[in-house]
């Protein structure tokens, strides 16, 4: 028998809680390669993972892993590695004896158990904390003992719940590479996260998420061509707006210049040219800038943009 | 979404038998009682007690008879329950509120399989802590009795515990708050309606645990003492507390795999979203 490449689908998949709809006749579908789930916060995220992982049953529509249905299906889930968002682990026990009781269950005997949990937590840079007891480590090395449960069994499809989460700038680069990796192995990797630039380095091809409904779905240049469509709100802080608005009334693609405490709010089709203009302007007409921001930088401000 | 060849990978593991998992949760979940002090903590306490009470009965004008009392109104109807609580009913929830129960859903073992596994890790120690508390009772009372008094203790602590422990596992399964739910139920039906004359104590374990301890000790231990017999009520609530040993032991046993395949048909049907 051979197995089915690893995938994921689903197809017009719903899911309730109890009134509340936490994703919405969701259809995608994932194969090998690094997918990159993105959304604010309640976006469904983490719904639609553990509707793949078989932990929640679909009200609506099916999903399926590697061509299987995953709810209750235990065999499946020998081909399926999953890093949870929620930090669990066992108190007073260490890394290295909780991915050998995991492995033991999915089916290596003890000494292999052991064996892949040295290698998996090697894998991950925990080779010198693996005996330490897990509650004792920090938020960033507990989630390092989560992808190394995940990755320990060589599963081929993986499903990561926001893995970069607490993790320092090196470590993000670090573990990066690593999911980059397991992509380039061809596993199916999908991976979430609520951070844009997180995901645009991770994963070639994103599914834009946002109350439970695909909103976008493509490579992150295409989603990122359909928002730049969208003017963006740049937040000025001057103790002396009314020059520097003037003067970037004048730039082109700007739509509109507000006054907000302690400085002003332009609205820019071009934000490229808006902050080119600001500091020849500020400088031009002797005005003091103290903080140029976008004012909806986060993501949550970008999928108001798109649900307009 | 595809952007990479398909690994080469090897066919997945044959299919595993339904039970496949039990041994390492099972081992696990022990391993991990023991390590815990609540254990070590719940055994001190229940030996220093049993030594206390043994003592007591050791110097009083009727051993025999004061040692029926305590095992029937006091051990058997309210230490045993608690006992079976704090080490059995806390066991499955535990692992849905530390949210350790997700690394379980995503393994290829079954929901049943963890269910149980996780069940008998709990039940086996909570049986030797509550056969602890009835043998050094026994033994600090220095009482003179017959060795089918001994030999019942063992059995009454495995049965009591398995089909207490299953109905605390079913609660476990059913309610969002297990272990609050057991704790109610304990007080409700398994002391206090399980102290109610007449028919209605049928509706707790312990009726039939009682049941099971009488039975077993006949003749050995008094059932009835003096006061007792003299007030109604009370001889009204020991009579009903007999049904033959046979039938204890079977309604036993039924109310474990009763409540244990309710536990596990709802941990298989159910979502699993353990949210933070």
């Amino acid at each position: 028998m051979t197995a089915s490449a690893p995938s994921i689908h689903l197809d017009g998949v719903s899911k309730w809680y109890g009134e509340v709809l936490g994703l919405n006749e969701v259809t995608a579908a994932f194969g090998p390669g690094v997918s990159g789930l993105l959304g604010p916060n309640g976006a469904g995220k983490s719904t639609l993972m553990k509707l793949v992982c078989g932990m929640l049953k679909p009200s609506l529509g099916r999903v399926l892993l590697c061509g299987q249905t995953p709810f209750n299906r235990p065999a499946i889930m020998a081909r399926l590695g999953h890093c949870p968002e929620a930090d669990a682990a066992y108190p007073n026990a260490s890394a290295v004896d909780v991915l050998t009781y995991l492995l033991r269950l999915s089916g290596f005997t003890s000494h292999e158990a052991r064996q892949r949990a040295n290698q998996a937590l090697d894998r991950v840079g925990l080779a010198d904390a693996k005996q330490r007891a897990v509650t004792g480590y920090s938020k960033g090395m507990r989630q390092r003992v989560k992808l190394a449960q995940a990755l320990a069994h060589e599963p081929d499809v993986l499903v990561l719940d926001e893995p970069l989460n607490g993790l320092d700038p090196p470590g993000r680069r670090e573990l990066g590479a690593l999911i980059r990796e397991l992509g380039d192995e061809g596993r199916c990797v999908l991976v979430s996260s609520h951070i844009l630039h997180e995901v645009e380095d991770l994963a070639p091809r994103v599914l834009l998420l946002n109350t439970g409904r695909v909103l976008a779905e493509g490579t992150v240049a295409q989603i990122r061509r359909e928002l730049s469509e969208h003017p963006l709100v740049v937040r000025i802080g001057t103790p002396t707006p009314r020059p520097l608005a003037a003067r970037l009334l004048e730039v082109q693609g700007v739509i509109r210049v507000e006054w907000i405490e302690d400085g002003i709010e332009v609205l820019s089709r071009s934000p490229d040219l808006l902050f080119d203009r600001i500091a020849s302007a500020s400088e031009e007409e002797g005005v003091t800038v103290s903080s140029v921001t976008p004012a909806d930088e986060d993501l949550e401000a970008v999928f108001r943009y798109l649900t307009r | 979404m595809s952007t990479q060849p398909p690994i080469s990978r090897p066919a997945p593991p044959a299919a595993r038998s339904a039970l496949a998992g039990f041994v390492p949760v099972f081992t696990w979940g022990v391993a991990r009682v023991l390590r815990r002090k609540k254990l070590l903590f719940v055994a001190a306490i229940v030996a220093g007690l049993a030594v206390l009470l043994g003592r007591i009965i050791a110097d009083s004008t009727r051993p025999l008879q004061d040692l029926a009392e305590v095992l029937d109104f006091s051990i058997l109807s309210f230490g045993l329950p608690l006992i079976v609580l704090i080490l059995v009913g806390e066991g499955f929830t535990y692992e849905v509120q530390a949210r350790t129960l997700v690394y379980h859903l995503v393994r290829p073992v079954s929901r049943t399989t963890i269910f149980l596994a996780r069940f008998f890790s709990g039940a086996v120690p909570a049986a030797c802590v509550a056969l602890l508390l009835l043998v050094v009772l026994l033994a600090a009372s220095g009482a003179d009795v017959e060795a089918k008094v001994w030999l019942s203790l063992p059995v009454t602590a495995v049965l009591g515990t398995l089909a207490l422990g299953a109905v605390y596992y079913a609660l476990a399964a059913l309610l969002r708050h297990g272990l609050i739910a057991g704790l109610i139920y304990t007080f409700v039906v398994e002391t206090l309606i399980s102290s109610v004359p007449g028919s209605m104590q049928k509706f707790s374990v312990m009726f039939y645990v009682r049941s099971l301890h009488h039975g077993l000790t006949e003749g050995a231990l008094p059932v009835v003492v003096p006061e007792i017999e003299q007030n109604p009520l009370l001889r009204a609530a020991t009579e009903v507390s007999k049904v033959g040993t046979t039938q204890a032991i079977v309604t036993l046993l039924g109310i474990t795999v009763v409540a244990l395949a309710i536990g596990a048909w709802r941990v298989s049907t159910r979502d699993w979203a353990l949210k933070e």
